[in-house]
């Protein structure tokens, strides 16, 4: 009687070869797997909120996870982005950042950001910014931003409630700037606090998430279309298509989907798309489901298949927050 | 007819059938040329379909079908469609141990675009094995060939003591 | 030789004869195999509902599992003929694959248990390792309990002030020669500008308390990375543009 050898129970690095990825292992329990329903926060619209928040919005971010950090406190931000700095001066007369343009003064400041957070067993996000005085303008200009990245927990509890007294729980990190400067800000925290930084994609599954969830919300007008984009494999030349829709279309199609507000099913997100797709079928003769999803642009925010997120509202911030966390902790487990 | 059923012909000597039912792209034809390449001392012949109904002009010169795989790409949401369409079309005696479903591509998380507990429920509805395997790595794709080779002896009955009811209820009893 | 040619012709007869009823066997087991198929064609096809497809399914199941049990309970082992050639024939047939398949068996669990033993080794040379740390750190332990014990029991204190003062006077001329050596070699491998030395070393010397000097764009930058390098300079942990020279340690 042959036993039933498993081929599929080794797990490699993932650096663009194949990896053997956790939740199809049958090994392995299926609590990897996403959640058939998930919650979706109402909007917040509080002032000073969005006065706070405002530079998060209309950036390019790219995505990351963290794992827990060791020995991270917040009373020391201070300290830190003195070390940071010098830290900085420090790679820069080691002649590798090498910027062309003068000698560049960099700055590091680290902040907490209280508001962003989902409850208060989060951690509050801490935003590092990198701002630069160019030696050639006159000493009492202004400060340019350089480079931003902030870390990050909406109601990141599964993972916060069974860590350690010395850890803490930021699991998402958000950057906007050169790489140069991210991999610098990477190699500092990584030997400092003893955690491990990791490209966060989206899969078309959860980008297909994204869209209904986002498409139930509601915003201001003028609004934009909700727009995805489609790649076409096993062609020779590659191929996108876009798929644009009126958002009050797609606004009506959600409501008749959705039965309780403030909580989304996974069949109520594969109704969603399948409309979509079908609808496309009939005009184009095209299957969409057999393409790949790889960007999702919608009122509320923009997702990239790369992990590349733009938020475009702020009330819907913290709803958004939530999704990425809980996706960044899934990477981590 | 046009539903397959499994006992409809009698079988050829030291032969056995495995029907391949699976979306485009070249992946049955390598896992088929994979099994053939197999050490084994019985006949294998392997047909392909994309989905069924199979068309039913060839009908009278089809062999009788021993095993029926239905192969799942986790990049592709159309085939998992397309894969519970074709199963209407299979008689209800084929499920005590003649069908399988393999589920390909696993090898990047990252261009998943299907539910995974989509997959493991019609696994359970339909008491059959869900198996993975990466067909572009050939080390995997060559235990895969391996297992469904031992498999589709199992179904043919060429492993005396052990009927395809059997080693189903093996298979789905440990998921 | 007629006996030989007897046997030899009755041996012969024999195998013909073993192949015709192995024939005939074949052939009539080939009929009852029709029969069935007729039996089977007459049931007719049933597809599954999505819907309820898992509760017909497992009463099909259910009811085909019992009468493979029922149909395995009342099966009796029969010889499926009753030559003896035949028999040997299979015998030895059956015995060579049962042969095969438990060497395979046995390769696989003899290379599982090799896996196993090593293991097994590497464990036990770790824990070794483990446990003679363990040893060193409680001798290094008691030792300097010890000592301190002797230094607060005895009042030693003017014969220790005097041993220490000669061990700082020993290290103070090692620095000094130490120091010579590294700026002779220094001198003689790397032509550097002479002033930044003499600074460096200089203010080292004058002032022990405050060692740290600044740099400014005066030194030769490589030559401080170079420095920095060797671990003969280090950076002030928190002003990236003032380094000091490394305290030398006996």
């Amino acid at each position: 009687m042959e036993s039933a050898a498993d081929g599929t129970g080794q797990s490699r690095p993932s650096t663009g070869r194949p990896s053997w990825g956790l939740p199809f292992g049958r090994a392995h329990g299926r609590s990897a797997l996403s959640p058939s329903s998930r919650l979706f926060p109402a909007p917040r619209r509080t002032q000073e909120d969005t006065q706070r928040t405002a530079f998060l919005l209309r950036k390019q971010w790219a995505l990351y996870s963290v794992t827990p950090m060791y020995r991270f406190s917040e009373a020391h931000l201070r300290d830190y982005s003195r070390l940071l700095s010098a830290f900085f001066a420090a790679e820069k007369k080691k002649g590798l950042a090498v910027e062309i343009g003068g000698e560049l003064d960099i700055k590091v400041s680290v902040t907490s950001l209280p508001d962003l957070k989902g409850s208060d067993r989060d951690q509050a996000a801490i935003l590092v910014q990198l701002s630069s005085r160019s030696s050639a303008s006159p000493k009492n200009s202004e400060e340019k931003v350089v480079w931003s990245g902030w870390f990050c927990c909406v109601a990141g509890d599964e993972l916060s409630e069974n860590l350690p007294e010395a850890f803490t729980c930021l699991p998402l990190f958000l950057v906007n700037g050169a790489d140069s400067y991210t991999a610098i800000v990477g190699t500092w925290f990584q030997k400092t606090f003893d955690c491990c930084f990791r490209r966060l994609s989206l899969s078309p599954f959860n980008l297909s998430w994204m869209a209904a969830m986002w498409t139930g919300c509601k915003v201001d007008k003028p609004a934009p279309a909700t727009e995805l984009v489609f790649s076409v494999p096993h062609l020779p030349h590659p191929l996108h298509i876009s798929y644009a829709i009126n958002l009050e279309d797609a606004q009506a199609l959600w409501d008749t989907i959705q039965k309780t507000p403030g909580e989304i099913t996974q069949k109520e997100v594969d109704v969603f798309m399948d409309c979509l797709y079908s609808h496309f079928y009939r005009h184009f003769k095209i299957h969409l489901s057999a393409t790949k999803l790889v960007k999702v642009s919608t009122a509320v925010a923009t997702a990239h298949c790369d992990g590349i997120i733009k938020f475009r509202q702020s009330q819907y911030l913290t709803g958004v927050l939530m999704l990425l966390t809980e996706l960044a902790i899934c990477q981590i487990q | 007819m046009a539903v397959l059923r499994p006992f409809n012909k009698l079988p050829e000597l030291n032969s056995a059938v495995l029907l391949l039912v699976g979306s485009e792209g070249d992946f049955p034809q390598k896992l088929a040329e994979t099994i053939l390449q197999e050490k084994r001392d019985f006949t294998v012949n392997i047909h392909i379909a994309t989905s069924l109904p199979l068309p039913s002009e060839r009908d009278h010169l089809r062999p009788r079908i021993d095993m029926i795989v239905f192969m799942i790409d986790i990049k592709n949401k159309h085939s998992l469609k397309n894969v519970e369409d074709s199963l209407a079309h299979v008689d209800a005696r084929f499920f005590l141990g003649k069908v399988c479903f393999l589920v390909t591509g696993v090898g990047r998380v990252n261009c998943c675009s299907v539910d995974m507990n989509a997959v493991w429920k019609l696994g359970e509805n339909y008491c059959s094995p869900v198996l993975f395997c990466e067909l572009e790595l050939e080390g995997t794709r060559v235990s895969t060939a391996q297992r469904l080779l031992r498999m589709l002896q199992i179904c043919a009955g060429y492993v005396p003591g052990v009927s395809a009811l059997y080693f189903n209820t093996l298979m789905t009893s440990f998921s | 030789m007629a006996e030989c040619i007897q046997d030899v012709i009755g041996n012969l007869f024999s195998t013909i004869d073993a192949k015709e009823e192995l024939l005939g066997e074949c052939e009539s087991i080939w009929k009852l195999l029709e029969e069935c198929q007729n039996q089977l064609l007459l049931l007719g096809t049933e597809t599954l509902l999505k819907s309820n497809a898992k509760l017909s399914l497992l009463m099909t199941r259910v009811r085909a599992l019992s009468v493979e049990c029922h149909q395995w309970q009342n099966r009796c082992p029969e010889l499926s003929s009753n030559n003896p050639d035949v028999l040997v024939k299979l015998g030895k047939h059956e015995l060579q694959k049962a042969e095969n398949d438990l060497e395979m068996m046995l390769s696989t669990v003899e290379s599982k248990n090799r896996r196993l033993e090593q293991d097994l080794k590497r464990q036990q040379r770790w824990l070794e390792e483990q446990e003679k740390i363990v040893d060193a750190l409680t001798q290094i332990e008691q030792e300097i309990k010890a000592q301190v014990e002797e230094i607060s029991q005895k009042s030693w204190k003017k014969a220790l002030l005097r041993e220490l003062q000669k061990k700082m006077l020993q290290l103070k001329t090692r620095k000094k020669d130490l120091l010579n050596t590294l700026s002779k070699f220094l001198e003689e491998h790397f032509p550097l500008p002479i002033a930044a030395n003499k600074i460096l070393v200089s203010k080292l010397m004058d002032t022990p308390h405050e060692p740290y000097v600044k740099i400014n764009d005066s030194f030769w930058v490589p030559y401080i990375e170079l420095l920095l390098r060797c671990g003969v300079a280090l950076r002030h942990p928190e002003d990236p543009n003032r380094i000091r020279l490394e305290a030398f340690h006996m």
